[in-house]
């Protein structure tokens, strides 16, 4: 009963958001116009006297009159709009509260009037500039689409200005007012490639990606790991990755280099920031640092190792630059994208999903491949000042499993490949590790002594890996995928 | 794999140096009013545009913050206590296109005052260092007769400021 009131409840809550984003604002009655008018007219009047509070006044008041005359919501405001004099666009928008799903919006001087010529009082263009930031970017933030990448706060962008556009009669531009709308939506537009396009002009302004999965955690889980960049310079701060133990929070992560160490301690998620300024100040060519990790009783249980550059590290003020990703990726793969300009924050985007950054330096990033649809799909890295190139790659899975990893002398069992997605003309080459134990036989495939290689016709399958038993034991079958050229 | 870590390195090192050779003509300074602040405060910084040419230059005097993929022509790289950069949170509804020029005279300075915290989550306690970045590659509109306007992107000194 109560699931079903709820249900009833989020039906007419969501239309009632529906109606409100296409319905809310009306055109005002020639009486309020004119109340409107003589508003405008009072800002003009402070603005010739100087005063600094009554020109703040003024404006704040006309602000008031045109949510309320113009019918513009206020669900998705944490506090009145409000007339900022140090807002140097027309408006400036940001998300409020723990869940951010609220905005406060403050008004610059640019929103008041006609931006043809940037004299002209416009209370078309302020009701315009609050359609956009109100019910564009506040019914964003509402509806948790608020995106925080390149591609996402253009289509953000796209959608608060199409609002505008589609409004522009009732809030009574005039046809400069609508194609300075027009220009500002094509230089976002323009920003998007090919695929964000289509979306937008069907009306789909979602990006959807999806947050980064932490199913790294599960495939590395028992001997502890550490991934970090293979190169790193000396004054930057790369983000590195712990996989392996059950606890993950608060192992200590020491880095080593030219006697001199480094400390830092891992998040709840594995994580951490390695910083080697202090520790690799005095090197002056390119040296190995150990990276090493320890349990809470200071026992070493992971160890790789860096090479450290004499800094400085080159800005990573604009976006990655990257030659390639590799054109097949199996769900499940490590993989290190060289690049430059990439930087702590990159990440990399495969489809729609994000993928979980595991290390990132300004010249590398290693991330762990997880999307939930397989095939060919759009791949890229991004930092807070933009995104690379885009390359086409193949998702696809390959997994193998046996019904145990022990067997006895002469007895049959056979492990199973299964896959989809993956490129026909793709070679898989099995090895048996373990040939005193097993004796190993893939059908259809081309064995030479330990290996087996198939190539494979179609993009899903399985292949059957047949063992007998040679002596009593634990065996070993190592695969590699190796998609055609 | 090395060949090209190498390049890589050789094409940033070279963009850095074509970053720096553009300084001379401009330099970007960021000056911070405060050094210790609390969490909560404004955190009021002024970003100066000095023209050590020995000719009077064009600046876009717009001084748009936004982040880097809007119309801007100032932002920030905020590096928090944690090493992670602070980004910038606001939407900015502005024109790509600035109409605001200005001849700068030879040795004259062109800024402006701005409050960090109004745009930037800046809510952690710790060290910070920031960044300041100016970015034109614009003319002046036809209307204001001016030159051609200086177009590339400067970058300031990093200064450190803390969140008690």
């Amino acid at each position: 009963m109560l699931r079903t009131i709820m249900k009833l409840f989020a039906v007419i809550a969501l239309q009632l958001t529906l109606a409100f984003v296409v319905w809310a604002q009306t055109k005002p009655t020639a009486e309020q116009f004119k109340e409107l008018q003589k508003a405008m007219d009072d800002v003009q009047t402070a603005l010739k006297g100087g005063d600094a509070d009554k020109i703040k006044e003024a404006k704040n008041k006309l602000i008031k009159l045109t949510d309320k005359y113009y019918k513009i919501p206020a669900d998705n405001l944490s506090e009145e709009p409000y007339y900022d004099p140090a807002v140097d666009g027309e408006g400036s928008t940001g998300r409020t509260g723990d869940d951010k799903k609220k905005i406060r919006t403050r008004l610059g001087e640019k929103a008041f009037f006609d931006p043809s010529d940037g004299k002209t009082p416009s209370i078309g263009w302020l009701a315009s500039s609050k359609i956009h930031e109100i019910m564009g970017h506040g019914g964003q933030a509402a509806g948790g689409t608020w995106y925080t990448d390149d591609k996402g706060t253009a289509i953000n962008e796209i959608e608060a200005y199409d609002l505008e556009i589609k409004n522009a009669e009732t809030t009574g531009l005039s046809k400069g007012e609508i194609d300075e709308l027009k220009k500002r939506r094509k230089d976002w537009y323009d920003k998007l490639n090919e695929a964000n396009k289509k979306k937008v002009d069907k009306g789909d302004y979602t990006m959807a990606f999806l947050p980064p999965s932490d199913r790294s955690k599960q495939a590395f889980s028992g001997g502890a790991q550490v991934f970090v960049s293979g190169e790193v310079y000396a004054d930057e701060v790369a983000t590195a990755t712990v996989r392996g133990p059950r606890t993950l929070d608060g192992l200590v992560v020491t880095t080593e280099v030219g006697g001199q160490k480094a400390e830092t301690r891992t998040d709840r998620d594995g994580r951490v920031t390695i910083s080697l300024a202090q520790a690799a100040k005095s090197i002056i060519t390119a040296t190995d640092a150990i990276v090493r990790v320890l349990d809470s009783t200071g026992k070493e249980i992971a160890r790789t190792q860096t090479r450290v550059l004499p800094g400085p590290a080159p800005d990573v003020i604009s976006r990655p630059v990257i030659n390639n990703i590799p054109a097949d990726l199996r769900r499940g793969d490590v993989v290190t994208i060289p690049g430059r300009s990439m930087g702590p924050e990159c990440e990399m985007i495969v489809g729609n999903q994000i993928q979980e950054t595991l290390a990132a330096s300004v010249n590398e990033v290693t991330s762990y491949v997880d999307t939930p649809k397989l095939g060919t799909q759009d791949a890229w890295v991004r930092n807070p000042y933009g995104e690379s190139k885009s390359f086409e790659c193949n998702v696809y899975s390959f997994e193998v499993s046996a019904p145990r990893t022990t067997i006895r002398r002469g007895e049959d069992l056979t492990a199973t490949a299964q896959y989809q997605s993956i490129r026909p003309g793709s070679k898989i080459r099995f090895k048996n590790n373990t040939p005193e134990v097993v004796t190993m036989n893939v059908p259809g495939a081309v064995t030479t002594g330990n290996e087996a290689v198939l190539k494979v016709q179609n993009p899903n399958g399985t292949i059957p890996v047949n063992l007998k038993g040679v002596n009593t034991g634990a065996f070993s079958i190592s695969y590699e995928v190796v998609p055609p050229k | 794999m090395k060949v090209l870590l190498l390049s890589a390195f050789l094409v940033a090192t070279l963009a850095a140096t074509s970053v720096r050779a553009q300084q001379p003509d401009l330099l970007l300074t960021l000056q911070l009013e405060k050094a210790q602040l609390n969490v909560g405060e404004p955190i009021m910084v002024r970003v100066l545009i000095e023209n050590r040419s020995p000719v009077d230059l064009v600046i876009n005097r717009r001084l748009l913050v936004n982040r880097p993929i809007g119309p801007h022509e100032i932002f920030f790289q905020i590096t928090g206590p944690d090493g992670r950069q602070v980004p910038f949170e606001a939407r900015i509804r502005e024109s790509f296109e600035s109409r605001e020029f200005i001849l700068l005279g030879t040795q004259r300075s062109y800024g402006k005052l701005y409050d960090l915290a109004s745009e930037h989550e800046i809510k952690t306690p710790g060290e910070y260092s920031v960044v300041a970045f100016y970015e034109n590659q614009q003319d002046a509109p036809a209307a204001l007769s001016l030159s051609p306007a200086w177009k590339g992107r400067l970058q300031s000194q990093a200064v450190k400021f803390s969140l008690k």
